[in-house]
């Protein structure tokens, strides 16, 4: 659903509504995603097509990247939203090795070290709940493969 | 085969804009809320609420998010709070680039405290840094006592949680306390605040902390 002209119009118009008071400004998103897997898979590739040598976007056959279990993404959606675009950027063969995170913490007062359970931002240890986050919202690329010429 | 090692953050675009912002906010003073949570739980009911009880007090500034039409920029404009409407048609959060665009068109200067009321959604925008302070989350016992543990990732980048329609709890089977110990569970750092837009109870308190944000040494 684009406007004609392929750019969504940016519109910059003051409104009066039943009080009388105005509405500043709307802004238009210029760039829709529909699901926010799709313009993470967008990022992804973005980045694949800076990081691979000219040319060669053709032979790029896996990228691995880090999910981490507090990123908000939804697997399943991610690759169909990838694998939906591989062929406009030229990459048919490319596919995504998601490697999913676990949340990890780490209690500031006994400074143990835990995957946390069930969300359960607890120390096992002393029960302190004076945490740092390890690991669990990563959202990263870890490295591209690419086939032989 | 050959490997190219990238180790870069996938939303790292969105994250350098964010931090623009945040340098922004932290120039002109100004605190910035990031306000999620469900379609309906009630964050444009907490803006009317909260702009009833605080205006004259401090400079105040919404962008208000949604995926179609300027309702909810209607509904706040009437407090004479200047806002500016996003309408991300069809995209289900709000991304740096969308408030960074939104702030050209606000005065920011004397500006105190500003809301950006996202999308509607409590899965999304937790992985999208727009330069707040903090997120806000809006929970409402109609959703029931579970939704904390149904969307942790939410509740544990949020630093305040909102409990709204506090009222109805009597013809709910949601347990307020259930529903606050699952929160502090994911999140035991969160400062909880139970509210009703419709009766008006708990938005003092509320209130009381956004004053104490915005003037700390008073």
């Amino acid at each position: 659903m684009k406007a004609p002209g392929g750019q969504w119009p940016r519109r910059s118009e003051a409104r009066s509504h039943p009080a009388g008071a105005r509405i500043g400004m709307r802004l238009r998103n210029r760039e829709t995603t529909r699901m926010h897997e799709l313009g993470i898979a967008r990022n992804i590739l973005d980045i694949v097509e800076q990081s691979v040598p000219e040319g060669r976007a053709a032979s790029v056959r896996r990228i691995r990247l880090r999910v981490g279990q507090l990123a908000g993404i939804v697997p399943d959606s991610l690759e169909f939203c990838f694998s939906a675009l591989t062929g406009e950027r030229g990459m048919n063969q490319a596919e995504l090795a998601i490697e999913p995170m676990p949340t990890v913490s780490r209690c500031l007062d006994c400074r143990h070290q835990f995957t946390v359970e069930d969300f359960a931002f607890a120390c096992p240890s002393c029960e302190g709940v004076n945490l740092e986050l390890v690991s669990g919202m990563e959202l990263e690329i870890v490295d591209i493969e690419l086939a032989d010429d | 085969m050959s490997v190219i090692t990238i180790e870069r953050k996938v939303l790292e675009k969105n994250d350098q804009i964010a931090l623009r912002n945040r340098r922004v906010f932290q120039e002109k003073g100004i605190v910035a809320l990031n306000l999620v949570s469900s379609p309906g739980a009630g964050k444009t009911s907490i803006l009317e609420r909260t702009f009833r009880e605080l205006r004259g007090e401090m400079k105040m500034a919404v962008i208000e998010g949604d995926v179609q039409t300027d309702l909810d920029a209607q509904r706040v404009a009437r407090y004479s709070v200047p806002v500016v409407q996003i309408m991300t048609l069809g995209g289900c959060h709000l991304e740096a680039n969308l408030v960074e665009d939104a702030l050209k068109n606000l005065d920011l200067n004397g500006m105190e405290l500003l809301f950006i009321e996202n999308v509607g959604n409590l899965v999304c925008p937790s992985g999208y840094d727009l330069g707040e302070a903090m997120k806000v989350v809006v929970l409402s016992t109609t959703e029931g006592d579970d939704k904390p543990l149904k969307y942790p990732a939410m509740i544990r980048n949020s630093s305040v949680l909102i409990l709204n329609k506090i009222d109805l709890l009597p013809y709910l089977p949601c347990d307020l306390d259930v529903l606050r110990s699952n929160a502090l569970t994911v999140n035991p750092g969160l400062t909880v605040f139970e509210v009703s837009c419709t009766t008006g109870e708990g938005i003092a308190a509320w209130c009381d902390w956004l004053r104490k944000k915005v003037f700390p040494r008073q």
